[in-house]
């Protein structure tokens, strides 16, 4: 029974971070339509980013949230402005190809810069962990879980409660409609592919305490990410934090329990079921 | 006995009900034309006899076998043929492989697919732009197109869907030269037209949809003076 | 895909049909330069006795193959499959195992690994065509990733991530074991020309002018008698069963074969990349962009040392910019103009 709960609470709490960089992937997928395949290689840069900024001056890397979020924020907003926004309108494989060659281009310049070396960021966070019952619940990951649930809430909030949010979910609803109301459907497609990379480098960031940073770090992060906003429903903020944790938590049970090597076998195969199944995705009703 | 019979036939999308227990028949050899405003089910009836989309209800029955519901490739090997109301050519192939594609369903090989479709383009008046890729031909010869993709499968129902529209009083004229020497194949056709004249000249018997029913059926003259026909087309643009 | 819009990758319209005698004569004189190449190709490992260029040749060849492979369902069908490595990882694990367990010959192992992924094709295929889209290239690469995670799991059979190493055991031709490059240059170029008389036959064949159909607009090739999906079908397994050569080819070149090697989804999205740049659904497309990329690779790394990464982040480079600007392919630059250029440019 503690192995279970061990092995579920860890689940839980990587879960939320899937949750945030899913939630970055399906907000631009629910506003632009683009499915973005480097949306891995943004949450790659956000551990780099804190990295080097966290060798640079020092500060600690939950000190380094805001000022990468904010770099990768204004990163996304240049890809959108220089790429994305060639192939609106055009098609899937246009689209995909694009962002596909996005990929490999920033995983190509990053092992080219950086090199393939595994780089651990020392923190005494990285060790440290709390008891609760028979739990051990690292801290690290506690404040990553922590961060990624108040974010996408807060995302949650933007959406729903603000004049942007609504513009963004008209844009998202219906371009034609969302222009003659006066929306200008570029800026709030510039705002939403930044902020869905905002968040996937403060996903970064949170992740640098806890795992190595390397090149190719986002790949498994992004495909993991497709199953989530898949599960949860393209373009719903609410099912991809649940579709996060319902995988987080699946993976670390097959990993304790069948094979740590099989988790993504798994991952792959509920990603087969549901596409076959519900393509709208299990938990939403497909829209932002 | 009727060639095509259509009993019943029904189909909605989400809370629309596209077409309501729509029946009639096409006899062998037959011209019937098929009118009705803007929205009132005509190509919807197409998609659902000829396989694009399934009928929630009713039957469809071809030669006296049942083809309800039958997948589109199965319907055109059946021999339902149709034109789609804007033409839509394999556009990077050229007009001869275009029809080619068609030909093939009967065609044991590649070259005698080749062949039957140079003939069907010669009698749809496309001998001249066989070689050309389909992008580079103006619309109406993409009709002409669409039209000798759908004969090169030997149909015993053809569907025209609106195959007038755009065209030029001269462009009629030969285009309802075209059709009467199809129908001289053999060929029965529903005839879906919103240019009245042709279908005057053309069809013997109308049938006549509103809001997925059928709301009248005759001779076009008759049917024409029907009060229910009148109110269905007063103030749309269609007549 | 709506009708009247350019399919994402433009295709040349070139006229496949045959039109009359000239044609064919044409055809013949074509054939005869062939097989004037051909030979010349041939005779180049009795000239070259460096290891490495041969090898680079060898590489060239495979990758040129692989390339052609994908494009009879990546072009030639429009199914844009970012898992072909799984079949490529069948094709260098089936044989590599059939010998060391029972050894049997390769040669004979690859045929069964080309089997087995021509098996696997029908299986996947029967999932993945009932999707279209982002989500046709998202299940391939989870199609693919499935195999992975096969291969570095069952580490009893497959090594795990370690991997299997091929020993040498002296010359031994039954089983691919040569002391020189050059038998691989022969069988890697018979492998190109296999695959490319695959393709062209496809192309004139009943299948080949289906699939080009079905790409431009599936409704109106299925009005037209077209069953796409076992079309689809027949071009995945025949894409599959010559992608799973490729992978038997290069585990006896290597002599190593690991799940990273065989199965990534880099190695997925660079058998696409190959054909895409340059120039999908025709023959001399795939070509050109497998040497582009051999040919990058080996200039990037003169350039810049073996540090890797910069090969990889050019062709992602370029594959943005033939996205970007010429949907063609880059070998469009050099084919005969067809008229249709500016409509393609229009569309783009």
């Amino acid at each position: 029974m503690a192995i279970f709960l061990q092995a579920a609470t860890n689940g839980l709490l990587l879960g939320g971070v899937y949750g945030l960089v899913s939630a970055g992937l399906t907000l631009i997928f629910g506003v632009m339509r683009i499915v973005n395949f480097a949306h891995g290689e943004f949450l790659m840069l956000g551990m780099f980013a804190t990295y080097w900024l966290g060798r640079a001056s020092g500060l600690h890397p939950y000190v380094l949230l805001v000022p990468v979020g904010v770099l990768m924020f204004g990163v996304g907003l240049l890809v959108q402005r220089a790429l994305i926004d060639r192939v609106l309108g055009r098609t899937d494989e246009a689209q995909i190809l694009l962002t596909v060659g996005l990929s490999a281009f920033l995983q190509g310049a990053a092992l080219f810069v950086w090199g393939a070396d595994y780089r651990t960021i020392p923190t005494p966070l990285a060790s440290a962990s709390v008891a609760v019952g028979p739990v051990y619940l690292s801290v690290a990951r506690l404040v990553a879980f922590g961060v990624a649930v108040v974010l996408a809430a807060g995302l949650y909030v933007l959406l729903v409660r603000t004049d942007l949010g609504r513009a963004m979910r008209a844009a998202a609803e219906n371009r034609e409609v969302a222009l003659l109301l006066g929306i200008d459907t570029g800026r709030i497609y510039r705002l939403a592919f930044g902020i869905g990379t905002g968040l996937v480098g403060v996903a970064g960031a949170l992740m640098a305490p806890v795992l190595a940073t390397f090149p190719t770090v986002g790949t498994l992060f992004a495909l993991t990410a497709f199953v989530v906003v898949v599960l949860g429903g393209m373009g719903d903020i609410v099912g991809a934090m649940i579709g996060g944790m319902i995988i987080g938590v699946t993976e670390a049970l097959i990993a304790t329990y069948v094979a740590l090597d099989l988790a993504p076998l798994a991952t792959f195969l509920i990603f087969l079921l549901i596409l076959l199944v519900r393509p709208q995705g299990l938990l939403g009703k497909g829209r932002v | 006995m009727a060639l095509l019979e259509l009993t019943g036939l029904s189909k909605s999308f989400g809370g629309v009900r596209a077409l309501r227990e729509v029946s009639f028949s096409v006899d062998e050899g037959e011209i019937v034309g098929l009118i009705g405003p803007n929205g009132s089910g005509k190509t919807t009836l197409v998609n659902t006899v000829t396989g694009m989309e399934r009928p929630d209800a009713g039957r469809v029955r071809l030669g006296g076998r049942d083809v309800t519901g039958l997948p589109a490739p199965s319907a055109a090997r059946a021999g339902l043929a149709r034109t789609f109301q804007s033409p839509r050519p394999f556009l990077h192939m050229t007009a001869l492989e275009n029809v080619a594609v068609g030909a093939l369903l009967h065609a044991p090989r590649v070259a005698d697919a080749l062949r039957a479709a140079e003939e069907v383009l010669a009698l749809v008046g496309l001998a001249g732009s066989s070689g050309l890729p389909a992008s580079a031909l103006p619309s109406e010869r993409r009709k002409r197109l669409d039209l000798a993709r759908a004969l090169a499968l030997r149909p015993r129902v053809l569907f025209l869907d609106e195959v007038m529209a755009g065209l030029n009083p001269s462009e009629q004229a030969d285009g309802v030269a075209l059709v009467r020497r199809l129908n001289a194949l053999g060929i029965a056709i529903v005839y879906i037209e919103h240019v009245m004249k042709t279908v005057v000249t053309l069809c013997p018997r109308v049938v006549v949809l509103d809001h997925g029913e059928r709301v009248a059926e005759g001779p076009p003259a008759e049917v024409l003076a029907d009060p229910r026909v009148v109110e269905a087309y007063l103030g749309t643009a269609g007549a | 895909m709506t009708p009247g819009e350019s399919p994402p990758l433009a295709h040349p319209a070139e006229g496949l049909a045959p039109a009359g005698p000239r044609a064919s004569r044409m055809a013949r004189r074509r054939g005869l330069w062939a097989a004037a190449a051909l030979a010349a190709l041939l005779l180049v490992p009795f000239w070259l006795s460096d290891r490495y260029v041969m090898h680079l040749w060898v590489t060239f060849y495979l990758f040129a193959a692989l390339a052609l492979a994908w494009d009879l369902i990546g072009g030639y069908a429009g199914q844009l499959s970012l898992g072909h490595a799984a079949f490529f990882a069948l094709g260098a694990y089936t044989p590599v195992l059939l010998l060391q367990r029972w050894g049997l010959s390769p040669i004979a192992g690859g045929v069964l690994g080309a089997a087995l992924a021509a098996a696997v094709a029908v299986g996947i295929g029967s999932i993945v065509f009932r999707l279209r889209g982002v989500f046709f290239a998202m299940a391939t690469i989870a199609f693919a990733e499935i195999v992975r995670a096969l291969l570095l799991h069952f580490r009893s059979l497959t090594q795990g991530d370690n991997g299997l190493a091929i020993p040498f055991t002296g010359e031994r031709p039954l089983d691919l074991m040569f002391r020189s490059e050059a038998p691989f240059y022969v069988i890697a170029l018979g492998l190109v020309v296999v695959t490319l008389a695959v393709t062209a036959r496809m192309r004139r064949s009943r299948i080949g002018y289906y699939l080009r159909a079905i790409r431009d607009d599936q409704d109106a090739a299925e009005s037209l008698g077209v069953v796409s999906r076992d079309v689809k079908l027949a071009a995945l397994v025949a894409s599959a069963a010559l992608t799973a050569l490729g992978g038997t080819v290069y585990a006896f070149d290597i002599g190593f074969i690991n799940p990273d090697s065989t199965a990534s989804l880099g190695l997925s999205i660079e058998i696409a990349i190959m054909a895409i740049i340059g120039g999908v659904g025709t023959l001399a497309g795939p070509i050109v962009g497998a040497g582009m990329i051999v040919a990058l690779t080996q200039i990037t790394n003169a350039a810049l040392g073996s540090r890797g990464g910069a090969s990889t982040a050019l062709y992602g480079l370029l594959l943005m910019v033939t996205v970007l600007l010429r949907p063609a392919g880059l070998a469009a630059l050099w084919s005969r103009p067809t008229g249709r250029r500016g409509e393609r440019r229009g569309a783009a």
